[in-house]
C-alpha cells in the first residue's frame, strides 16, 4: 500500500484533550458504512460488535496490529483558548412536562435537570494533517462521506473542515509510527524516542484492553 | 452527506449573550481565530508610550465633558459609563472616527487641548483602535489615577489644571508590530441547534398532538435528555424505537438512559464575513453595535392602584446596554445531514423549513433582536419533507401512544 499525506483545512476551532487518530475517525467512517440505517450509539460497543475495527485493514496497513495512521498534526504555536458549551432545561413548553403528584418544579444546579457550561479547550488550527499508509482513494472517499467534523463537539460546529487534500508521499513505517503512541516494547525494537506515557495505541481507544506503557510523540 | 454552505443576513440587530459583562455592558459570544493575514504596521511608538498617547487622548475627551450637566446616580457611574462609550467608540473603522464617535457621546462640541491633537497623529489607527479594544479597562484605570493625582496636585497648587500631562514623544526609529490573532464575535452552532430543536419538538408534539408526556421524555426531546443509568448494556432496538416514535430525534440525537443517539444533523458556528476571516473586506468591528434598553418604573406615576409591601418608595428602573451585530451584517454558515435514509432526511430538510419560517436567533427577541434573512438557505437534491409530515400523519396513533404511555 501507498504512503499518504492528508491536508485539512478547518473551518472551526478544533477541541480535543488528545489529539484526533486517523485510524479511530477511518474506523468510525467504516462503522457507520457498516451500520447506515441504526446510526452510530457513542461510548460503550464492545469490540466484537465493533465493525469498524474489523474492518479497518481494508483500508489502513498495519505493523504489529498498530494501525500505519498518526494523530492529527498541526503547527505547535496554534492558539489555545477557552470555549464552552451550554445547555439547560427549556421552560418554554414546560405546560407538556407531566411532573405528577410533585410540585411543578425543578432544580436546574444539580441532578437530571442541572443546566451546563462546560468550558472546552479549543484550539485554532488553521491547517492540520495526518500521514498514513493504506488505501488512499478509499480513505478520501469515507472520509468525505461520513465527516464534517472531527474532535469533541462536531454537532456543535466544533473542529468543521473546510476541506480535505490527499497526496501521494514516501513514508516508511517508521516516520508514521513516530507520530503516534505505540507499545513500549515495539517502539524500543525500533529505536522509536518520545515522551512515555500509559493510553491508548490502537482502536477503539476507549477499550481498556487497548491500553498499555506507549511512547507518544513529545 | 448532505452539506449546506451559505450565506444570511441579520434583518433587525443581534445579541448572542456571552459569560463576560463589562460594566453594564453585554458583550458578543466571541471565539478566537488566527488571522487571515497578519495584520503588520509601523509604529514610532514603544508599548508603554503607545498607551500612554491613547489616555492623552481620553484625558482630553474627560476634560471636555460638560460634568455640570451630570448629576445624581448617573455621576456615581461616570467611569463605567465611560468605559462602556469608548468600549462603542472602537468600533470605529478609523481614528478618525473613533474621536468623533467619543467626543459625540458626550456631547462634546470642542476640545482645546493639543495633546491630544499631538497624540492622535502620533498613533497610527490600527495601533489606536487595537489598544481601545482590548486595553480599556487598564487605559479608564490610567486616566482614573491621572485624575486622582491631578486633583491632589490642584489643591496643593491652588490652581484649576485637570491633567498635568507631558506631550507624548515619539521614538527615533519606527518599530514593525505583528498581530496574528483576534477574538471575532459569532453564533455558536449549538444556539443554532437549540432553536432549532426547540422549533422541532414543538412542531412534532402539535402535529402528533401530544399534550402531556413524562418529565423526563420532555427532557430528552426539547433539550437532549440526560444520562442516568450504568452503562453496562445499551438496547439499540429500544433506541430505534425511539427514533421510530420521533423521528426528529434521529435529526437531533438525545441521551436517554445509558444510550446516546448521535444526531444525524451538525450545525457549524456563524462567522461574520469579515477581514480577519479572510472572507470579506470589511472589519468585523464595523459590523458591530451597542444598543440600549431601558425598564421605567411606573409605579411612580401609578393614580389607581396603591402600593403596600416594604421598600415601596425605592425606585425599580434601569438602563441596561449590550453589543450587537449591526442589522444587515453578512454571516457565512455551514449545515449538515450525515444520514441518507429517506424518513431522518426529509425531517432534517422539514426541519430547515420550520427554521426559516421562524428565523430568529439569540437573546433580547421580544424587543425586536435576532432575525435573520435566511432566503439563501436552501438544500440541493433533497428528498421532499412531505416524506417525514405523511409519516407522522399516518403513523399518528401509535407515536401518540407511545409518548403517552412512556416511562423513563
Amino acid at each position: 500500500m501507498q504512503g499518504y499525506k492528508l491536508n485539512l483545512t478547518f473551518y472551526s476551532p478544533c477541541v480535543f484533550h488528545h489529539p484526533p487518530m486517523l485510524d479511530a475517525i477511518l474506523s468510525y467512517c467504516l462503522q457507520r458504512e457498516s451500520h447506515r440505517y441504526i446510526g452510530y450509539y457513542a461510548g460503550t460497543w464492545r469490540d466484537r460488535e465493533y465493525d469498524g475495527i474489523n474492518r479497518l485493514p481494508e483500508v489502513l496497513e498495519f505493523y504489529s496490529e498498530i494501525p500505519l495512521a498518526t494523530r492529527l498534526q498541526y503547527d505547535a504555536d496554534a492558539p489555545l483558548y477557552a470555549d464552552s458549551w451550554k445547555k439547560r432545561f427549556e421552560p418554554k413548553y414546560q405546560h407538556l412536562a407531566d411532573f405528577g403528584k410533585a410540585k411543578r418544579r425543578i432544580d436546574t444546579t444539580s441532578g437530571q435537570y442541572r443546566s451546563f457550561n462546560m468550558p472546552l479547550p479549543a484550539r485554532v488550527i488553521r491547517a492540520g494533517w495526518f500521514y498514513f499508509i493504506g488505501d488512499g482513494h478509499r480513505a478520501i472517499e469515507l472520509l468525505n462521506r461520513w465527516i464534517w467534523a472531527i474532535g469533541k463537539k462536531p454537532s456543535e460546529g466544533f473542529g468543521v473542515i473546510e476541506n480535505l487534500d490527499l497526496q501521494p508521499c514516501d513514508l516508511n513505517e517508521i516516520e508514521v509510527l513516530k507520530r503516534r503512541p505505540v507499545p513500549v516494547e515495539i517502539a524500543a525494537k525500533l529505536g522509536i524516542q518520545g515522551m512515555e506515557q500509559y493510553c491508548a495505541w490502537r482502536p477503539p481507544y476507549w477499550g481498556r484492553r487497548n491500553h498499555a506503557r506507549c511512547v507518544v510523540p513529545a | 452527506m448532505i452539506r449546506i454552505n451559505y450565506t444570511f443576513k441579520t434583518v433587525g440587530p443581534l445579541f448572542t449573550g456571552s459569560d463576560e459583562n463589562s460594566g453594564t455592558l453585554r458583550t458578543l459570544r466571541r471565539q478566537k481565530i488566527a488571522l487571515a493575514e497578519n495584520q503588520v504596521y509601523k509604529s514610532r511608538l514603544d508599548e508603554k508610550t503607545r498607551r500612554d498617547a491613547v489616555v492623552q487622548i481620553l484625558a482630553g475627551v474627560w476634560q471636555a465633558i460638560d460634568f455640570d450637566s451630570i448629576k445624581g446616580t448617573r455621576l456615581m457611574s461616570i467611569w463605567g459609563e465611560f468605559a462602556n462609550k469608548l468600549t462603542a467608540a472602537a468600533r470605529a473603522a478609523n481614528k478618525y472616527q473613533f474621536f468623533e464617535i467619543l467626543c459625540r457621546s458626550w456631547g462634546i462640541e470642542a476640545i482645546t487641548n493639543k495633546n491630544v491633537l499631538t497624540a492622535l497623529d502620533l498613533l497610527t489607527d490600527q495601533e489606536l483602535l487595537d489598544t481601545v479594544r482590548n486595553e480599556s479597562k487598564y487605559l479608564v484605570l490610567s486616566l482614573r489615577v491621572l485624575r486622582d493625582e491631578a486633583k491632589a496636585k490642584r489643591a496643593e497648587n491652588n490652581n484649576d489644571m485637570l491633567f498635568d500631562l507631558e506631550p507624548v514623544r515619539p521614538n527615533a526609529e519606527a518599530v514593525t508590530v505583528v498581530k496574528t490573532e483576534d477574538f471575532i464575535p459569532c453564533i455558536s452552532g449549538n444556539s443554532f441547534r437549540g432553536r432549532m430543536r426547540r422549533l422541532a419538538m414543538i412542531d412534532f408534539c402539535k402535529r402528533v398532538g401530544i399534550t402531556k408526556i413524562d418529565k423526563k421524555a420532555y427532557h430528552t426531546l426539547f433539550t437532549g435528555g440526560f444520562l442516568d443509568q450504568s452503562t453496562q448494556y445499551e438496547d439499540f432496538d429500544r433506541l430505534e424505537e425511539f427514533v421510530r416514535a420521533c423521528p426528529m430525534l434521529g435529526v437531533l440525537g438525545s441521551a436517554i438512559g445509558n444510550m446516546t443517539i448521535e444526531g444525524e444533523m451538525l450545525v457549524g458556528w456563524a462567522y461574520p464575513l469579515c477581514r480577519e476571516r479572510g472572507t470579506g473586506d470589511q472589519s468585523f468591528w464595523q459590523f458591530l453595535d451597542t444598543v440600549f434598553q431601558t425598564r421605567h418604573d411606573s409605579s411612580k406615576t401609578e393614580n389607581g392602584l396603591e402600593l403596600t409591601g416594604d421598600g415601596k418608595e425605592d425606585p425599580q428602573q434601569m438602563k441596561y446596554e449590550y453589543e450587537v451585530f449591526a442589522p444587515g451584517t453578512p454571516f457565512e454558515h455551514r449545515i449538515a445531514c450525515t444520514s441518507d435514509k429517506e424518513l431522518i432526511v426529509s425531517a432534517f430538510e422539514h426541519l430547515i423549513d420550520l427554521f426559516k419560517a421562524s428565523p430568529y436567533i439569540g437573546g433580547q427577541g421580544s424587543v425586536g433582536n435576532g432575525e435573520l434573512d435566511l432566503s439563501e438557505l436552501k438544500i440541493e437534491n433533497g428528498v421532499t419533507s412531505n416524506v417525514y409530515t405523511k409519516y407522522l400523519d399516518e403513523n399518528q396513533v401509535k407515536i401518540h401512544e407511545f409518548w403517552a404511555g412512556l416511562k423513563m
